[in-house]
């Protein structure tokens, strides 16, 4: 894949080397500028800093009224089919997240207004395809997740065109097309070799190619002769299923092929994490696995080893008995009583973890700013209200600008409950994709959500 | 054997003994005509792969399992695998577990002279190498142009490592990350109008079925002389498989995807709550079921119903625990036999299926009678409707039994009892087993009804129910089909209606005989042609 953006990354690489040879480069080059943004958005080599696009999601939804902020006797302006408030107090659920409210934005208000066919999955779709479920005994979303649509055009230059990922992660979220889910990594310790240890090259590291990557090459161009012959003998179906199985190779092969370090400031290997997260006392870990996660994640993104990723800290329907449950997150839902103090102890909880993560994206420099605001990262859940599975008041959190494209520190309010596919298509001009569209059928929008938009 | 038989009957009064020849013939399908389904790709499961390297490098080779996962369609995945594709994660990660596995298999002298036979640097012995391994790692012979590809793959990796070993290494690799070998690739030959599985897709299909792994060189061999596409040939070879150990395991792959055992690795309680509750009980619960299944398939080839309704079974201290009986040895699974009075009889009083279809911290009637209804019964259920609110009602002063709660869900919500008069009953019928299947008498302090019924019959125990479920016609039925659909890969269609009536019609005809169900269906027509691959 190469676009019109990586075909200029390119030819302003080739322009520093000759430029400079190689010397430290503080040169400030306007022209080029212009082209990124205005915010100085280059890593000390002068080449661009990419935009990062990310997902973090949990499973089975909140407590609406603990989720959404009390607005009724703030100031906001109107904008578009909404309202900004320049400032809010923080909700129930959100209070782990004091103190970072300037590097997000939270939008209430919109929903998916996709027909709720299968509960959970329905609305994971909605939220992250903009499309519908196919039901049948495997459910399965019909159209790519956004991170795969983004991956598609800003992968193709890192060593890892996506990853995928979660301490509770199940089966993940993250779909190439119907039936064709890219499965996450569970655990933190195989994460971890296979970014940090498994054919990576620290900074610095030796540049002289391993002459197995050659072996792996030529290993792996029999296997697409084996698959090009056999591709021959099948019918449609068989025939696309083989298909996905060689752009998987081919992007080994890219992969083997790009191994040299990288030379980013603020790369630096991380620390391996525990081998393992047993349970304690019967309980599933979440937070330690997702914490080693974020940390490595931080690392794999400061050093660009990809630029698209999904978090899937607990899938839907999960029924991890989280620490002070009386009973599994998916059956609290739906069995405690009123305002369900436990479920919305468990989204406090869970908006811990999203703390820690901002936290960890923001410690991290690059060049005049962090790592969290050269992201979009998509912060939600399957479900609004977990106990109805409705799909109004959808939750969506969105940390980081995208290199300054997107607002953040707002709180909107949809006035005229918009489709929550108009979030998706901002996100896309944000990430540079720009698009005239976004999902399908009931999810179909042709513009985005201004007030959220730079 | 008949003579025994004979002698046997001698011995007893000779007018009441019937000689053995006297047996039924074995249902026959192999004719029955059939809409089969179509040719197609299966993707390896996890367990095949892992069964497949032991058996064709080494068994001690140390597989990594972190493949891509295992895509699971109603409820098997050999169903799922059969419209599954590669993830690039996945190339990924076969690619890592080949490389792992070719360093393995010649990390010692002993493993390169066990593997290869030959010295690598002699000019034939990798090109032999490779079509000796490939027949087997490919389940047939290569082409010379895939011998030649490979060749190419080897001298590159000998030269690049100055290493011939290395060559041999870089050949194994290839041919495991091969769609050739991650898929069964079963696509079918014309034969009498139709399509039929040739003799090598033959040796994989039945070597997934009946040994969950790949052909053995017997099968393969078999293969070669075109002996699988004519019953004579394909019965032996079937007969042969089954009075090896190999379809122990085979057994258990199917016992596992269609009681849904891999589960019980991943099994969530509340230690606060289930005090008999560890790590490994979930893992203990299925060694269980499977000893059992093992022992009423091939060691007694008893009726299957005494597996839902029979006192025996097998423990370690775990589960002596649970079931509060004396531990017969302080290692290891060992034969007991359950009090004849207590209310715990069979499968469903296992804590395979006990704690399994249970919430981390209740017990949960839907969730059993789910799995009676679906997995047994083959009735349908269908989802919750969306936006309703599944939750269980509270306990009150009134309501305070999970019977009550069942009850008065289904007072309230009319909509929903539909299915819930199906599941509902089934499930409360076990709830003298609490939720990782201990006994107990009381819930909430009040004396447990277990009594309730299943198309109209009643029962009032466990044993009851037990009794009540094997009694149904839709069990046979339900079993028949289920073999199928996890053989073949594929979920029946109303156009093979016919076909899996008569396989349970069949399985009632061998006296509910497992191990001659597998051989039927092996035999049937329904494996054996293929549909027109799409």
């Amino acid at each position: 894949m190469s676009g019109p953006l990586s075909k200029f990354r390119l030819n302003r690489r080739t322009l520093l080397r000759g430029m400079v040879q190689g010397a430290a480069i503080s040169i400030a080059l306007p022209p080029l500028e212009a082209f990124f943004g205005t915010t100085g958005k280059a890593y000390a080599s002068g080449e661009a800093i990419p935009k990062r696009f990310g997902l973090f999601f949990w499973g089975n939804g909140v407590v609406p009224e603990h989720w959404v902020p009390d607005y009724t006797n703030l100031t906001g302006t109107t904008v578009g089919q909404g309202t900004v408030f320049p400032s809010y107090a923080l909700s129930p659920i959100l209070t782990p997240l004091e103190g970072l409210q300037s590097s997000f934005s939270l939008i209430t208000g919109t929903g998916v207004k996709l027909p709720n066919l299968e509960p959970h999955t329905s609305g994971a779709a909605g939220i992250l395809s903009g499309g519908p479920v196919r039901r049948t005994d495997h459910t399965t979303f019909l159209y790519p997740s956004i991170d795969q649509v983004m991956a598609r055009v800003i992968g193709g230059q890192t060593r890892f065109k996506s990853l995928e990922f979660g301490a509770r992660a199940s089966g993940g979220q993250s779909y190439n097309g119907p039936d064709d889910q890219n499965p996450p990594e569970t655990s933190p310790a195989a994460f971890f070799n296979r970014l940090f240890v498994d054919g990576y090259t620290p900074p610095g590291g030796s540049t002289t190619p391993d002459p197995m990557l050659a072996v792996r090459s030529s290993i792996l161009d029999a296997v697409k002769q084996d698959a090009n012959t056999l591709r021959q003998r099948l019918g449609t179906v068989d025939r696309q299923r083989l298909d996905q199985h060689l752009t998987g190779i081919r992007e080994l092969e890219m992969r083997i092929a790009n191994t040299r370090p990288p030379d980013l400031a603020a790369c630096m290997t991380p620390g391996a994490p525990a081998d393992d997260y047993p349970a304690i006392e019967g309980r599933e870990q979440v937070s330690a696995p997702n914490r080693a996660f974020t940390d490595i994640l931080a690392m794999a993104l400061a050093c660009d080893q990809t630029r698209v990723f999904s978090n899937v800290i607990t899938n839907p329907i999960n029924n991890v008995l989280f620490p002070g449950a009386t009973a599994g997150h998916h059956q609290l839902t739906h069995d405690e009583l009123e305002d369900q103090p436990m479920v919305t102890s468990i989204c406090v909880q869970l908006m811990a973890e999203l703390a820690y993560f901002i936290q960890k994206l923001k410690s991290v420099p690059e060049g005049d700013g962090t790592l969290l605001d050269h992201c979009a990262v998509l912060c939600t859940t399957d479900v609004s209200r977990g106990r109805t599975h409705a799909l109004d008041e959808f939750p969506i959190i969105i940390a980081g600008t995208a290199s300054g494209a997107l607002k953040s520190g707002i709180l909107y309010r949809s006035d005229a409950q918009e489709n929550s596919s108009q979030v998706l298509f901002s996100l896309m001009n944000a990430m540079d994709i720009p698009t005239t569209s976004f999902g399908y059928e009931e999810g179909l929008v042709e513009k985005g959500l201004s007030a959220i938009e730079a | 054997m008949r003579r025994i038989q004979l002698a046997g009957c001698l011995a007893l009064a000779l007018a009441a003994c019937k000689p053995v020849s006297n047996k039924p013939p074995m249902p026959d399908l192999s004719a029955f005509a059939v809409e089969p389904p179509a040719g197609a790709l299966h993707r390896l499961s996890v367990a095949q792969y892992v069964n497949t390297i032991h058996d064709i490098v080494s068994p001690d080779i140390i597989v990594p399992t972190a493949l891509e996962p295992d895509s699971i369609i109603d409820g098997f995945a050999s169903v799922g695998l059969t419209s599954a594709t590669i993830s690039p994660t996945g190339v990924d990660r076969y690619e890592k577990a080949a490389l792992a596995i070719a360093k393995q298999a010649l990390s010692t002298d002993a493993r390169k002279q066990a593997l290869v036979g030959c010295q690598p640097s002699e000019q034939t012995c990798l090109t032999n190498f490779i079509k000796t391994f490939g027949r087997r790692a490919w389940r047939r012979p290569l082409t010379d142009e895939e011998v030649q590809r490979l060749a190419t793959v080897g001298t590159t990796a000998a030269t690049a490592l100055s290493d011939p070993w290395q060559g041999i290494g870089a050949v194994l690799a290839s041919m495991l990350q091969s769609p050739n070998f991650l898929f069964r690739v079963e696509l079918g030959e014309p034969d009498a109008g139709g399509l039929r599985y040739t003799n090598h897709e033959m040796a994989g299909r039945l070597a997934a079925f009946l040994t969950g792994s790949t052909p053995d060189e017997a099968l393969l061999a078999a293969a070669d002389r075109g002996e699988l596409v004519t019953d004579a040939g394909l019965r032996q070879q079937v007969r042969r498989l089954l009075d090896s150990p190999a379809s122990r395991k085979g057994m258990r792959s199917f016992f596992t995807e269609l009681l849904n055992l891999k589960e019980l690795d991943s099994l969530s309680k509340d230690t606060n709550v289930f005090l008999a509750m560890s790590a490994d009980l979930g893992p203990a619960a299925r060694e269980e079921t499977l000893r059992d299944l093992e022992n009423i398939v091939f060691d007694t080839n008893a009726d299957y119903r005494t597996f839902f309704t029979g006192r025996s079974t097998f423990v370690n201290r775990r589960l002596a625990a649970v079931y509060d009986v004396a531990t017969p040895s302080l290692d290891g699974f060992s034969a007991v036999t359950l009090p004849a009075d207590g209310a715990r009889v069979g499968f469903l009083g296992q804590v395979s299926f006990l704690a399994l279809q249970s919430h981390p911290t209740t017990t949960s009637p839907v969730l059993r009678g789910k799995f009676v209804r679906t997995v047994l019964l083959c009735d349908k259920i269908a989802p919750p409707p969306a936006g309703v609110n599944t939750g269980l009602l509270p306990i009150t002063a009134t309501i305070r039994t999970m019977r009550d709660r069942a009850q008065a869900h289904l007072e309230q919500a009319s909509y929903c009892a539909g299915c819930h008069r199906m599941m509902d009953p089934i499930g409360l019928g076990l709830e003298n087993f609490d939720g990782i299947g201990k006994f107990r008498t009381l819930d909430n302090g009040v004396t447990i009804d277990a009594s309730g019924d299943i198309d109209g019959k009643r029962y009032t125990t466990p044993e009851g129910l037990a009794q009540t479920i094997v009694s149904s016609p839709k069990f046979p039925a339900c079993f028949g089909r289920k073999m199928f659909e996890y053989a073949a890969g594929s979920a029946p269609t109303p156009a093979q209606d016919d076909f899996v009536k008569a396989l349970g019609e069949a399985f009632v005809k061998t006296d509910y005989r497992v191990k001659d169900m597998m051989e039927i269906v092996a035999m049937s027509s329904g494996f054996r042609r293929a549909g027109a691959p799409q």
